[in-house]
């Protein structure tokens, strides 16, 4: 979408509806490391409503509740760097232009929305103390499986079973050491 | 692919089925209703949204390549349920649904003439699709022979 385009009436309606969206067209520019800032803001934001969900069902302080956030922040940022690793080395099977930083960057990115989520979940969790981990986070993370899947076939060249094993293989990672750190 | 694609439904019908209900029967009545409405379903956003693309061959192979979507959320629904124990098959489900949904629509507009009105009918009806899905399951709730 070009600048043009954005400035168009209806695109600022579907600007309005798809913030994240169009949060993510503006970022594209951006490098990498500025790209792996926002998945560790997201996952960090997952893993501390995770811990502040907790405490309706068990005791957990503050500092229990920081080590997950931590965690989380590290996963977003490490953990994402390293699966962008795994996908980048599987891409190059089929498209050799493609560069490791672009990989991160565009897997980094997928978690715009999530990020967004997380954040109003943040705010109706201290609020109304409404527990938001599964609502907001881990919907939140398996919708940011689209864009994934989209940019992995975009990357590969239309190699339609290479993309669903990536993001299967993505999306499973994701789950069990969400299950296994929290 | 369109075997994939039963399989998919099929299965994550099941899950609802399977958490939903505790009889056999109940599950058994709630797998049969709540498959057959997927399915139909899917067959009613084939036909509409095969309207906008003039194709039908390419067309088909969309919507087939759209659904293969299924099979990575058919996959964490399964791990999630009888793996990690989590109570979360509607979240699996209905991303899934909207996820596929979203992909026919990304790649139809590159074919389509009315490009913004296929995105929006492809969004509304994938949206009614999991919704009455739900709906569907809450209602069955409970449901037994005899």
């Amino acid at each position: 979408m070009d600048e043009k385009m954005i400035k168009h009436p209806k695109v600022s309606l579907l600007k309005w509806m798809n913030p994240a969206g169009m949060l993510e067209h503006e970022l594209e520019k951006v490098p990498w490391y500025i790209a792996i800032i926002i998945s560790g803001i997201a996952f960090g934001l997952l893993f501390w409503q995770t811990g502040l969900d907790q405490r309706v069902v068990k005791e957990i302080g503050i500092p229990e509740i920081a080590t997950l956030a931590i965690k989380g922040i590290l996963m977003g940022t490490l953990g994402v760097i390293v699966l962008s690793f795994f996908v980048w080395v599987f891409i190059r099977i089929t498209n050799k232009s493609i560069s490791l930083e672009q990989a991160i960057k565009q897997m980094a990115l997928s978690y715009t929305a999530p990020m967004v989520g997380l954040l109003f979940g943040l705010i109706l969790n201290i609020a109304f103390g409404s527990r938001t981990a599964i609502a907001f986070g881990i919907s939140g993370v398996l919708w940011s499986l689209n864009p994934i899947f989209r940019t992995i076939k975009k990357a590969s060249k239309d190699r339609i079973f290479l993309s669903l094993f990536l993001t299967t293989a993505i999306g499973l990672i994701v789950m069990l050491s969400w299950d296994f750190l929290v | 692919m369109g075997k994939i694609k039963i399989v998919c439904v099929l299965m994550l019908s099941f899950l609802l089925a399977f958490d939903n209900q505790a009889s056999f029967s109940g599950r058994l009545i709630s797998f049969i209703v709540l498959s057959s409405y997927l399915f139909i379903l899917l067959a009613i956003t084939k036909w509409i949204a095969g309207r906008f693309i003039s194709d039908k061959i390419l067309f088909n192979q969309l919507f087939d390549k759209a659904y293969l979507l299924l099979i990575p959320f058919t996959m964490f629904a399964l791990v999630g349920r009888f793996y990690l124990g989590w109570d979360t098959v509607q979240a699996f489900i209905s991303t899934g649904i909207m996820g596929s949904g979203g992909m026919l629509s990304a790649e139809g507009v590159k074919y389509a003439k009315r490009k913004k009105t296929l995105m929006i009918i492809i969004t509304t009806i994938s949206f009614l699709t999991f919704f009455g899905f739900m709906q569907l399951a809450e209602l069955l709730k409970g449901v037994q022979l005899g």
